[in-house]
């Protein structure tokens, strides 16, 4: 019966279950949102005036879809995600059951308070919320509550790391899923510091206190917005390392170097603050080299952590296979165990953040970024940093923790394996559909009549793509569901959801094929960049 | 996570290594490619930073004021009045404001080929100045309290659309002004 055993008692699993389910509450609801928010970016009219939606509806759907996928989905998970590689990874009980529980009523009210200010209509402000356009006071004060429980998560995280080590329940170093998702933790804490500070000076504002600096406001909100976007991106990797050695039960761990990786995660904390300024790379206020130097600059050494990530995460894969025999220099990715969720996953999450990385160059440089910002080039790039990059990855990483938190089997593997690939798929339909629709220059955030210029006409493949993609989430909340309610306990709880390698080899395994690969991704990546440069040249001049 | 155990080595059970395991050196590949992921991201911040030298015209501009938004809003409208709808002499500055949901002009015409300077300010909340049409796509905040001032020369004659990229209220999607280039 009991076949997964682990020290953390069943108040610690409730903790984490409890998190996890409202991650699942969350991205039903933006869910719900991006339905709506996919059949009016179509510009197919029929179907817009038929479900009588109109823009005010239009902004509303937008506000709680960014509000729920982006805040809510995110770091819902995220704090589960905390609780169980500092918990049951670590082989101990949850310390703190109360404050843990203090956190998550206080990060539900917050929710709470900002659902229903935006479904009231008095809050239709997008997820920034830039004043002087004014949302309701609740939409601040739940924001806050919300970042405020969880900050207290993420402490109670670093205080469980301590009382892990003092109590000795793991030997050795800290494993490289916790040491990932500690490095996750600290950015967490920057972003919800500089968010609580600039949110309740916004409330102050709101209500009559003081007065507020737009400009100001836009350096702190992206203070919130871009480091807990790399917390997103280090969680997801944190998750990848998980899965990966999940995913071969364990037999990848001698291919991961992970003094390597943990250079890598370090790096990302080094490079996240100066990168704060690609956010206002076209706004007035701010001088030419703060934004070269902050925006630009500093940005392009954030991807160094990430390059080095992907090759580690590849490499590994690589060598697993190289080990049990299949040895040509690229011959290995026909072997990779498509059917099995962590190995399918690691591969697509990979793809989608190759694309997020390569789409990102031209928007975090100073100059070309006058031809892409605010476009739908933006979405297009982050959908697939934060749709199918992390949302995919977190999906599957709930795919082997629910069975570890409930001891019971996923419902279907198969319906797992379809949802996989399906999110995937429309996640690239609808990005790409984005990214070249930004490249016309349709604006990301205005709904406009898509006639307006004949080269915007494929916008219905927005609704391809999101619709895909929304089926893919249904059947994973419907997978998760009926596992825990009608999940079968009993042994073997991750059959198929481990494939075996019989490894030969150990040490010295080479990745070259990794490496061709990672090569091959950098010249698309200089191209596009140098391209964008290219592009710039041919537009009327401007300075 | 018995069931675990029964496939690894126990002393990996947590993926808790202890130090002399995963302390290794790098590889030679490992070693190239962090070499390699430096060198890209130098690459991309020398071009950024001398594209500067290389081609001036092409720069995000760099001239921003702080102003009154009354009293931007009488230049706005003062501009309006004489201009708007009418061909722009290339001598003369273009005042444009933003509001809750329209620009302060309809239309201007302007010459190809010719320098133009403009101002632009929002007296409201933050707007998102887009020119867009004919393969051209600029994008530029607009803030309140700010004049935003750059120099455009068009180089190819025809429509171009100025429509409103950050999100300012429910009508924000009709905010339109035409820029007509001619020879």
């Amino acid at each position: 019966m009991d076949l997964v055993k682990f020290k953390a008692d069943n108040k610690t699993k409730q903790v984490i279950f409890a998190n996890f389910l409202m991650a699942l509450v969350s991205i039903v609801i933006g869910g719900i949102a991006a339905i709506f928010i996919a059949i009016g970016r179509s510009g197919i009219s029929e179907l817009f005036s038929l479900l009588n939606i109109n823009h005010e509806y239009y902004y509303r759907w937008l506000t709680l879809h960014g509000m729920n996928m982006l805040i809510f989905w995110i770091l819902w998970f995220e704090v589960a995600l905390l609780y169980f590689t500092s918990t049951v990874i670590l082989n101990q009980s949850i310390h703190g059951y109360k404050i843990a529980l203090t956190s998550l009523t206080t990060m539900l009210y917050g929710q709470i308070l900002v659902e229903y200010s935006i479904l009231s209509g008095e809050s239709d402000v997008l997820f920034t919320a830039y004043p002087p356009l004014a949302a309701d006071n609740l939409f601040y004060a739940g924001y806050i509550l919300f970042l405020l429980g969880t900050g207290v998560a993420v402490i109670l995280f670093f205080v469980n790391i301590y009382k892990a080590k003092v109590n000795e329940t793991y030997k050795g170093s800290l494993p490289l899923v916790t040491w990932g998702a500690a490095i996750a933790g600290i950015i967490a804490i920057t972003a919800i510091f500089q968010g609580i500070i600039i949110l309740t000076n916004t409330l102050a504002w709101k209500i009559g206190l003081i007065s507020i600096n737009p400009m100001t406001y836009r350096w702190f909100f992206w203070g919130l917005g871009h480091n807990a976007q790399y917390v997103n991106v280090v969680a997801t990797i944190a998750v990848l390392y998980a899965l990966i050695v999940l995913g071969t039960g364990f037999k990848t761990i001698n291919f991961i170097n992970e003094r390597y990786a943990k250079l890598a995660f370090a790096l990302v904390t080094l490079f996240v603050i100066p990168g704060i300024g690609h956010h206002i790379l076209v706004d007035p206020g701010f001088s030419t080299i703060l934004k070269q130097a902050s925006g630009s600059v500093g940005s392009h050494f954030l991807s160094v952590p990430t390059m080095l990530h992907a090759f580690a995460l590849l490499g590994a894969l690589e060598a697993t296979l190289r080990s049990s025999g299949h040895t040509s220099l690229l011959g290995w990715i026909r072997k990779i165990p498509w059917k099995n969720p962590a190995m399918a996953t690691i591969v697509l999450v990979l793809i989608s953040f190759g694309i997020g990385g390569i789409t990102a160059q031209p928007l975090t440089t100073l100059q070309p970024n006058l031809n892409y910002h605010n476009t739908f080039w933006v979405p297009g790039h982050f959908h697939f940093m934060v749709a199918g990059g992390t949302t995919l990855a977190f999906m599957t990483l709930i795919y082997y923790m629910l069975p570890i938190l409930i001891s019971k089997r996923i419902y279907s593997i198969k319906l797992v394996t379809i949802q996989i690939y399906l999110f995937f798929l429309g996640i690239l339909i609808l990005g790409l559909s984005m990214i070249m629709l930004g490249y016309e220059g349709v604006p990301r955030r205005t709904l406009i009549n898509s006639s307006l210029l004949p080269s915007w006409s494929i916008s219905p493949l927005i609704l391809v793509g999101g619709t895909l993609a929304i089926t893919a989430g249904i059947m994973f909340v419907l997978n998760v569901l009926l596992t825990i309610l009608l999940g079968k306990q009993g042994e073997n709880i991750f059959e198929g959801f481990i494939t075996n390698y019989d490894i030969k080899e150990t040490s010295n395994v080479s990745k070259k094929g990794s490496l061709v690969v990672c090569f091959i991704v950098i010249v698309i990546l200089l191209l596009i960049f140098f391209i964008s440069f290219v592009r710039l040249t041919y537009m009327p001049s401007l300075y | 996570m018995e069931y675990i155990h029964r496939h690894i080595n126990p002393k990996m059970a947590l993926i808790s290594r202890s130090f002399e395991d995963w302390y290794k050196k790098f590889s030679k590949e490992e070693k190239i490619w962090i070499i390699t992921a430096f060198i890209v991201a130098i690459i991309l911040a020398t071009t950024t930073v001398t594209w500067h030298i290389f081609d001036s015209k092409h720069q995000v501009p760099s001239y921003s004021k702080e102003i009154d938004p009354y009293v931007f809003k009488e230049m706005a409208i003062n501009f309006s009045r004489e201009y708007n709808n009418k061909f722009i002499p290339p001598n003369v500055d273009i005042y444009i404001a933003a509001q809750q949901y329209y620009w302060s002009v309809q239309k201007i015409i302007l010459k190809k080929n010719t320098d133009y300077r403009f101002y632009v300010a929002s007296l409201d909340v933050i707007h998102g100045f887009t020119i867009v049409g004919n393969g051209v796509v600029y994008n530029l905040m607009v803030m309140p309290g700010m004049t935003y001032g750059f120099t455009i020369n068009f180089n190819k004659e025809g429509k171009y659309y100025v429509i409103c990229s950050e999100y300012c209220g429910y009508g924000h999607g009709e905010m339109r002004m035409i820029i007509e280039v001619i020879t």
